[in-house]
């Protein structure tokens, strides 16, 4: 099949790429560092010796770094794959093989994803690895990080296919640059403060005091479905719990029913697939 | 529409400006179609709209009966394709990149390794693209189009970067496939090439393909005359004074003993008679063809066919 052609193609490109590798191995670095951080402050005052933070406390310290750097990472494999292509002429000479638009998309997607999934394996899986080999963990330690693997896997892929969005919208790579990092920029760093603003204007009341109501105003769920970050934090507070984040705890202080998890889930599901049937129809119905 | 590959009455317009203007052409199964015209004719956007890769804002093209647009698996099949910007994927070598497309052509990747030899890069094979020279870009980008024997191929500017060498071994290939069946369509720049080249030439100004026919017929079409090189004996100014005031002759310019004259071919004979009655005796008679790139000046200034 062509599409798988396309697929390895992407990969065998991409998973040589200096700057991917360079971040996996900062990835897992910082995360084990950080490991090594909080369970040096953990152990602070007791005679036991220094040692890797619990799986549970290093899978917080994944979420943090993760939710950082992945992004980064999927929009630097995405950007330039339809833009760049079109603008150094590679796309034309691939779209005029026995292949249609829908296989090639299909193709670049996988072959990407599947770099992209390396990269979380090795920098997330391998550091928790070795924190398990070298850390005190619960018995739930393994299903949370399975868990917690499986949701970050579901959110690259999101924003790989928000990024081919973008690279299926510009014509050029330098646009498509630009306008990958203002996607990450809105959903990454604007999105949040722009909530807290939006529910503090519209008079909403934080449950401080135990027994009292609180209030947010009902589009808040809503706003929260709409930003793939807010998505991924609500999952993995849902399933593993206490790890909602800054947005995940805004809203169990405000909100008194949050979006189901069988919602985020389904949210999460059209934050990989509405994206990428955009970039479909933009790459379907755009000269070359 | 008859032929393999065809359009009629395409049209595209880049900000208002029309860079292809209602253009009917048709190719027959098994000739070489030679695309001319000057830079911003509108040849690469031709080309482009018959491998889907612009869409047309009116008319339709045609690959074997089938649209590009609708069905490129189709279309494509069979069909070998050389884009005038060539870009590979840079850290791939040149085996890797041919082995890419041949699957995605669906051939066995051995058919990669022959092409690679075909265009004499069987040793630079493992070296990676990025850190090939124009011209041995240029030969992967053959490679690729030629891969799996494809019935059609479509070439803008097929020896673009190439040295004079590789050029021959081109146009070599290109002949030979020929000779096997495959139809070609090709554009180039290098009009020598195509007069050797084509059987029928399409000559494009404007945005709009203002011939299409032979060369032979193009240059009858277009009312351009031959030169009538006479070698004669006791040659005269006076003999070129009577050659000139015949009916047909444009000019006649007397240089040592070699009298040029610009006339039709039918001519000949009867100027030669002129030079026997004025004095001369002709010793030898050659006549010279308007060339391809006369009809092309002729055509790009705005000339007509008839």
């Amino acid at each position: 099949m062509s599409w798988t052609a396309v697929a390895k193609k992407e990969f065998l490109e991409n998973v040589r790429n200096y700057w991917i590798i360079a971040i996996t191995v900062v990835f897992l670095v910082l995360v084990l560092v950080s490991s090594a951080v909080v369970g040096a402050f953990s152990s602070v005052g007791s005679n036991a010796p220094a040692r890797l933070a619990s799986i549970d406390a290093t899978i917080t310290t994944m979420r943090f770094v993760g939710g950082f750097l992945l992004p980064i990472i999927a929009l630097m494999l995405g950007f330039g794959t339809l833009a760049g292509e079109r603008e150094s002429g590679s796309l034309g000479l691939l779209i005029a093989q026995p292949v249609t638009r829908a296989q090639i998309l299909l193709g670049k997607f996988v072959g990407l994803y599947a770099v992209l999934a390396s990269a979380i394996l090795v920098g997330l899986g391998g550091s928790a690895l070795i924190v398990l080999a070298n850390a005190p963990s619960s018995p739930n330690a393994m299903n949370h990080l399975i868990l917690f693997l499986v949701i970050t896997l579901a959110w690259a892929g999101a924003w790989l296919s928000l990024t081919l969005l973008v690279s299926a919208y510009f014509q050029r790579r330098g646009t498509a640059i630009a306008g990958s990092l203002l996607a990450w920029f809105i959903m990454s760093i604007v999105w949040l403060p722009l909530t807290i603003l939006l529910v503090v204007a519209a008079g909403a009341r934080v449950a401080s005091a135990p027994g009292a109501r609180p209030s947010a105003p009902s589009w808040l769920n809503v706003m929260e479905l709409l930003n793939p970050d807010a998505v991924y934090g609500g999952l993995l507070a849902k399933s593993i719990g206490g790890l909602a984040g800054v947005v995940g705890q805004l809203l169990e202080a405000v909100v008194p029913s949050q979006p189901s998890t069988a919602t985020f889930v389904v949210a999460m599901a059209a934050w990989i697939v509405v994206p990428l049937a955009g970039a479909y129809w933009l790459f379907a119905n755009k000269d070359v | 529409m008859t032929g393999i590959l065809e359009t009629e009455g395409l049209v595209k317009t880049y900000r208002g400006v029309r860079a292809v203007d209602n253009v009917t052409l048709s190719v027959q199964k098994g000739e070489i179609y030679g695309f001319l015209g000057p830079n911003g004719a509108g040849k690469t956007t031709t080309l482009r709209m018959l491998m889907g890769l612009a869409r047309p804002d009116a008319g339709q093209v045609r690959v074997r009966g089938v649209d590009p647009l609708a069905d490129p698996a189709g279309a494509h099949s069979g069909l070998g394709f050389l884009p005038e910007t060539l870009s590979f994927y840079k850290t791939l070598s040149g085996r890797q990149t041919l082995r890419f497309f041949a699957e995605v052509k669906g051939l066995p990747r051995e058919r990669a390794d022959e092409a690679l030899a075909l265009v004499g890069l069987a040793e630079a094979g493992d070296k990676r693209v990025g850190e090939y020279s124009r011209g041995m870009t240029q030969r992967v980008g053959l490679a690729q189009a030629l891969m799996g024997d494809p019935e059609i191929l479509v070439l803008d500017e097929p020896t673009g970067g190439l040295d004079p060498l590789a050029h021959r071994q081109v146009k070599d290939l290109l002949r030979d496939r020929n000779r096997k069946g495959t139809t070609i369509i090709f554009s180039s720049h290098i009009l020598t090439e195509v007069q050797e080249l084509a059987n029928r030439v399409g000559m494009m100004r404007k945005g709009q393909l203002v011939a299409q026919d032979t060369v032979d017929a193009l240059r009858s079409r277009i009312g351009l005359k031959g030169t009538l090189v006479l070698t004669v004996q006791n040659a005269s100014p006076s003999i070129a004074v009577e050659v000139q005031k015949m009916p047909g002759v444009d000019s006649a310019t007397l240089q040592g003993d070699r009298l040029s004259v610009v006339c039709d071919a039918a001519l000949r004979f009867d100027v030669a008679k002129r030079v026997e009655e004025s004095g001369g005796r002709v010793l030898n008679m050659e006549t010279k063809d308007a060339s391809l790139e006369d009809v092309f000046v002729t055509l790009a200034q705005g000339g007509a066919v008839r």
